[in-house]
């Protein structure tokens, strides 16, 4: 039998609030066990919790971003379970009434078409703290800094059906989340991870086989991965003629599989009800309005303006625009240098981006600022620099304090543009390689490429290139002449 | 509405909570007993009525985003049965 695949992504993203969703301590990773942990995120008999305004502010945020409806009125509830790294015995989280429902975004499928994948829901909740289980020996070791944290889940309906969708479904959330600057979206630190539910049915039916969910995947190759194996898992077992437990499965990425954690508890088991700590949250127009007015400009609506303002390529307004850091180092480089935006995206994506690449690290991590960027390029610009020398130069600025003049002065790598100083160098060169010039004169053309190394060799590369080769070509047509 | 033992069993389970097996019938009448009164909350007309989340007509408060609390990890470990290098130590966990 044919089948199809059935996803829902549910990702949880952390908000970017300095403090708790509850409780006025701190949010900041990586803070030594327990120093970052109140009374409230304790779970101490008798405090109450306090939603933080920035964490509503966020969600509605998000909301406008995806067409969503904001509710008027939302209520928080409790969600019960046990387990150690959740001192209370329950998990705040939004049930009935969540903050922002039905809404949609577009994902790029194929490259070239665009999907609408419809999300549910988006409810703010507090994360839970950390379990060690390798700590002690027989003991876990329980660290609550990250209980209460501010989390906004980000429930989808069903609508993808493929791998591919799931990962271009995670990579646009996550890329809306940091343009609306709501979480940093570090995946590395569990700022961002989904859950997948994964289900086959027959192709052609509308009716929802039995599903699993995949917990806490925390990478855009990780779903990928972790769906192609559940698919085929599921696959073999219905292949058989068998049915597919509802469970929750934990994606191992050392062995690439999947395996079960827990059978599924169902709602109910939740025990979910209305907290009785927290009153209604009661949104007003006209903080949505406000919120609305403040909305920054979007990744497509980037896109098109880098296009339309700046004339600049479409595939390259498009890498630029994918991550918001790289674009606002751009709008910011090109603040400062006007002359031609295309030659400061072409500089960013091959110069900048190949350095960072390289060496790993994001376009954050970086000293360097846009300002000097900006004079690297009007040197490039004025050909008072060759593009190797910039390379060199880009590099000195990046792991040194030092200014673009104070570079190209030590190290002596202004461009030669004086013709008169070219063309002396050019005569020294046919002269040196009579042999070369007669072949190229006899036609073949390819001992050009050697003649401009030579030159390029005798000023130790800082000739301009454009320039060696247009005089050289000059000296050789007079020598035809001869 | 009647409970079946199972579901007490269950709700023990959910509940982390231990009871005698002579105490199942028990609380299979007790639990049978609640759900009785609230079937017989359901005989009343709300159609006109919003669900209620809080009793109180009031909305939340909601507090600025600002880091106010301290480190009071020593304080509160005190209170702690067990732990260990700032950690709380709890009986061995794996999921």
């Amino acid at each position: 039998m044919k089948w199809e695949t059935v996803i829902g992504l549910e990702i949880h993203v952390q908000l970017a609030c300095e403090s708790k969703i509850f409780s006025s301590s701190s949010t900041k990773y990586g803070m030594p066990q327990n120093t970052q942990a109140s009374l409230v995120d304790l779970g101490y008999p008798g405090v109450l919790p306090v939603l933080n305004h920035q964490a509503v502010v966020m969600a509605i945020k998000f909301g406008l971003a995806v067409d969503a409806e904001i509710a008027e009125k939302s209520i928080f509830a409790r969600k019960n379970y046990f387990y150690p790294d959740l001192p209370k015995g329950y998990q705040i989280s939004q049930y009935e009434l969540p903050i922002v429902f039905n809404g949609s975004i577009e994902i790029p499928i194929n490259d070239k078409s665009m999907k609408t994948i419809r999300i549910t829901r988006a409810h703010l909740e507090e994360d839970a703290g950390k379990s060690i289980h390798d700590k002690f020996d027989n003991a876990s070791a329980i660290d609550l800094n990250r209980a209460g944290t501010p989390l906004l889940e980000i429930v989808s309906e069903p609508d993808l059906s493929s791998s591919e969708e799931a990962s271009s479904y995670m990579q646009k959330i996550h890329q809306l989340v940091r343009y609306l600057k709501i979480s940093d979206g570090n995946m590395q630190e569990g700022s961002f991870r989904c859950d997948a539910n994964i289900s086959l049915r027959p192709l052609g039916s509308n009716v929802l086989g039995t599903r699993a969910e995949i917990k806490n995947i925390n990478s855009f190759k990780f779903v990928e991965k972790a769906i192609e194996f559940e698919v085929e898992r599921q696959k073999a077992i219905l292949d058989e003629g068998e049915s597919v437990t509802q469970e929750t499965r934990l994606y191992d990425s050392e062995k690439n599989e999947t395996r079960s954690m827990r059978s599924k508890e169902e709602a109910t088991d939740y025990r979910y009800f209305p907290d009785p700590d927290l009153l209604p949250i009661l949104v007003e127009k006209d903080l949505i309005k406000e919120i609305k007015k403040e909305l920054p400009e979007l990744f497509d609506q980037k896109v098109d303006r880098y296009i339309k303002q700046y004339s600049i390529r479409k595939v390259d307004a498009v890498e630029i625009a994918k991550n918001i850091d790289i674009a606002e180092f751009f709008e910011a480089l090109i603040h400062h240098f006007k002359e031609n935006y295309q030659q400061a995206a072409n500089w960013l994506l091959s110069e900048l981006m190949g350095y960072l690449n390289k060496e790993n690290i994001s376009i954050t991590d970086l000293t360097i600022t846009a300002d000097a960027s900006a004079e690297l390029l009007q040197k490039i610009h004025e050909n008072v620099v060759s593009t190797s020398m910039a390379k060199i130069i880009l590099k000195q600025l990046i792991e040194t304090n030092d200014s673009v003049d104070e570079i190209i002065e030590a190290q002596g790598l202004k461009q030669i543009s004086d013709r008169g100083q070219i063309e002396a160098i050019v005569k020294e060169v046919i002269e040196l390689f009579p042999d070369q010039r007669d072949q190229y004169l006899s036609g073949k053309e390819q001992v050009l490429g050697f003649l401009i190394g030579q030159v390029m060799k005798k000023t130790s590369g800082k000739a301009n290139p454009k320039m060696v080769n247009q005089i050289l070509l000059e000296k050789l047509k007079e020598n035809r002449r001869r | 509405m009647t409970v079946k033992k199972s579901d007490i069993n269950h709700i023990c389970d959910l509940s982390k909570l231990r009871i005698d097996e002579n105490e199942i019938s028990t609380f299979t009448k007790q639990i049978s007993d609640i759900l009785n009164m609230i079937n017989e909350l359901e005989e009343a007309d709300t159609n006109e009525i919003k669900p209620m989340a809080h009793p109180m007509n009031m909305s939340q408060r909601l507090r600025k985003d600002e880091v106010i609390s301290n480190n009071d990890r020593d304080l509160f470990q005190e209170n702690a049965i067990d732990s260990e290098d700032g950690f709380y130590k709890v009986p061995k966990v794996i999921d």
